[in-house]
């Protein structure tokens, strides 16, 4: 019953590896050879890897309730092969030319900010502003969600923030109450 | 050969990223035996664990005019191929509890701006309430499976509502 429609069945040797690019939401979905490298694998799926520009691991499976944010890694080498990175099969990778971005993370009268790869999600940046603010119980029943400054906007929870800037290595969030669907 | 234009495109969504990444995760899937009967197409979600309750849930979803209107859906009963009875639906505080209330339509759709019935029904003032959640063509299945699944995997999700 619980066969997957979705998406080519993946091969033995063959793993999967979501793309998620500088500026865009559009992640690719590639299927690479486990043995073979990093900079095979984005060339073969048409990926450019132009001067400037570093692919950065991006962190774990989803976890819905992150709170621990690790150190951040290092870029990835091109010659580093698929097998070293993927868990359970598959891997999710950040294409930016921005090692690092710095994020500043507004809440009432209160302002806060950290380096973070761009590979982290919005999850985990939501669960360590909560832990830096002091705001365990207050954020429990998840009252609080991170929207774009200046926007309405507010990202997934599995969404790289890589993705949300492509030049600028620097993002802004309000932290703010979400709120409870009524009418 | 689909010649509905809808059912093509909810094909192609579930070749792409945004579904994939949610099955590599293990957060969700499509149930491919009767699981996909235009326009019905029945999903599991994985759920946090919680004393007596399941460790996921299935939901039935009708797709007519997808993605143009977004989904309507409802828990289902994956055994007895019917809308999940009440004391086996998932049960909780806060969003958790608005959005699978069962006092509304007798719980035969969600309560949240991404179901095509609760955004059409009354709710004219959601989108200048809820911008976020404005559902247009560029968004997707799994921008519900997503809300449903952060739901179920919240703190505010307290497991079934049989066994409050």
């Amino acid at each position: 019953m619980d066969s997957s429609l979705g998406g080519s069945p993946d091969k033995g040797n063959d793993r999967r590896v979501f793309v998620h690019i500088a500026g865009t939401d559009a992640v690719q979905s590639i299927l690479v050879a486990r043995h073979s490298t990093l900079g095979d694998g984005l060339r073969s799926a048409g990926i450019r890897i132009d001067d400037g520009v570093m692919v950065l691991a991006g962190h774990h499976a989803f976890r819905p309730e992150p709170d621990v944010v690790d150190d951040e890694d290092d870029p990835l080498a091109l010659d580093t092969p698929f097998g070293e990175l993927t868990r359970g099969g598959h891997a999710h990778i950040v294409v930016h030319s921005c090692r690092r971005i710095v994020v500043t993370i507004n809440y009432q009268n209160r302002s806060i900010e950290r380096r973070f790869s761009p590979a982290r999600t919005i999850g985990d940046v939501r669960a360590w502003a909560i832990r830096r603010l002091g705001l365990g119980d207050e954020a429990a029943n998840d009252k609080l969600v991170l929207e774009i400054c200046d926007s309405d906007r507010r990202p997934r929870s599995d969404v790289r923030i890589g993705t949300l800037t492509s030049r600028a290595c620097a993002l802004c969030f309000d932290l703010v109450p979400e709120k409870i669907v009524e009418g | 050969m689909i010649v509905n234009p809808a059912e093509r495109r909810l094909r192609a969504h579930l070749e792409q990223a945004p579904f994939l990444i949610g099955v590599a995760d293990g957060r969700w899937d499509i149930v491919t035996e009767d699981g996909l009967k235009w326009p019905f197409v029945v999903f599991w979600i994985r759920a946090a664990p919680r004393n007596g309750a399941p460790d996921r849930y299935f939901v039935r979803l009708e797709l007519t005019n997808y993605p143009i209107d977004p989904p309507s859906g409802t828990f289902w009963d994956a055994v007895r191929g019917e809308i999940l009875s009440a004391a086996l639906r998932p049960f909780g505080s806060g969003q958790v509890g608005r959005v699978f209330r069962i006092d509304w339509k007798s719980g035969h759709a969600f309560y949240h701006p991404y179901d095509r019935q609760a955004s059409r029904d009354g709710h004219t003032d959601w989108p200048r309430q809820y911008p976020h959640w404005v559902w247009t063509e560029d968004h997707t299945v799994s921008d519900l499976l997503s809300v449903l699944s952060e739901l179920l995997n919240s703190a505010s999700y307290e497991g079934l509502r049989g066994k409050r």
